[in-house]
């Protein structure tokens, strides 16, 4: 089983993945949801669900969870920590196959705050 | 760092209560269950696309699309053809949402995997129920035995003894060697 986990920044407190999931609205936030706790349950993650994204420099390996709803390309994007873990650093919508440049940033660098700090996370 | 199951289930349940979230939750739970399970029992199965395709009396390019994550375009038509290839049931009802709720909290690989018939068990029957054709539900629950058909006695189950009439088949097939 694996478990999911949102990144919280250490010095305010706050949930950026949760903001950026509870500003869309409640079917886009129901369907990234169920695709969550379904992939909770399942061992295998295809490359069709969960994707290393190709597009970060260095050793950053961010993961895009590929969830398409009522023809929006959802993005929640996170890591892989261990014990089965995945931390959920950022939220995006996927545009022309491109992901915006600035949540990929937010992503990486909350990666690497996390990386310093493994504690900085709350359940999903 | 650990989650536990009634976590999931609390706030799951909380956001069901907005009734755009739980038909939406409905709609993305189905093809995310199906678009799994068809993938997870072909390999099971050792199968390719086209082998499932073959067996379900569809095209290949179908399947293909059918396993891609962002399918939801079920239909019972399909469903009940997949099944027959996989030689499984295929539950369809409506159901309650505390239903929906524990099924998604606690699903494993293993629940996604379906044995097929011949690799199927009934609690409490050892041999394998295999019924001949053109006998009504309630007459057919008998074992396909090369013996010739005997009826049970419940005498000694007490208030069961009254379902005795469901299990006695026709004495055409009573007397069938």
């Amino acid at each position: 089983m694996w478990h999911f986990y949102d990144y919280i920044e250490p010095q305010s407190g706050r949930n950026p993945f949760d903001d950026w999931l509870r500003a869309l609205p409640a079917d886009a936030q129901a369907a990234i949801d169920a695709r969550i706790l379904h992939r909770t349950g399942m061992q295998k993650w295809p490359e069709k669900w969960a994707s290393l994204y190709k597009g970060t420099k260095g050793t950053s390996k961010i993961i895009e969870l590929r969830i398409p709803w009522n023809k929006v390309q959802y993005r929640p994007l996170g890591m892989y920590a261990p014990n089965h873990s995945f931390i959920l650093l950022e939220g995006a919508i996927e545009k022309s196959n491109k992901i915006p440049q600035s949540r990929i940033d937010n992503a990486v660098q909350r990666q690497k705050r996390f990386e310093e700090n493994p504690s900085c996370v709350t359940e999903h | 760092m650990s989650q536990n199951i009634d976590s999931i289930k609390q706030k799951l349940w909380k956001k069901l209560g907005d009734k755009a979230y739980r038909d939406a939750f409905v709609a993305a739970q189905i093809p995310n269950t199906l678009v799994a399970q068809i993938e997870t029992l072909r390999e099971q199965r050792g199968w390719t696309q086209k082998e499932l395709a073959e067996k379900a009396g569809m095209l290949q390019s179908r399947i293909s699309v059918m396993e891609s994550q962002s399918y939801d375009k079920f239909t019972l038509s399909t469903l009940k053809k997949i099944a027959a290839a996989f030689d499984v049931n295929l539950v369809v009802r409506f159901g309650p949402f505390s239903e929906l709720v524990e099924w998604v909290a606690s699903l494993s690989p293993e629940q996604i995997s379906v044995p097929s018939f011949g690799q199927d068990t009934l609690a409490g029957i050892e041999q394998k129920q295999v019924l001949p054709d053109g006998y009504p539900a309630k007459q057919r629950l008998v074992a396909a035995d090369p013996r010739p058909y005997q009826e049970t006695d419940y005498s000694g189950l007490g208030g069961l003894g009254s379902i005795q009439g469901w299990f006695k088949a026709p004495s055409s097939y009573a007397t069938h060697q």
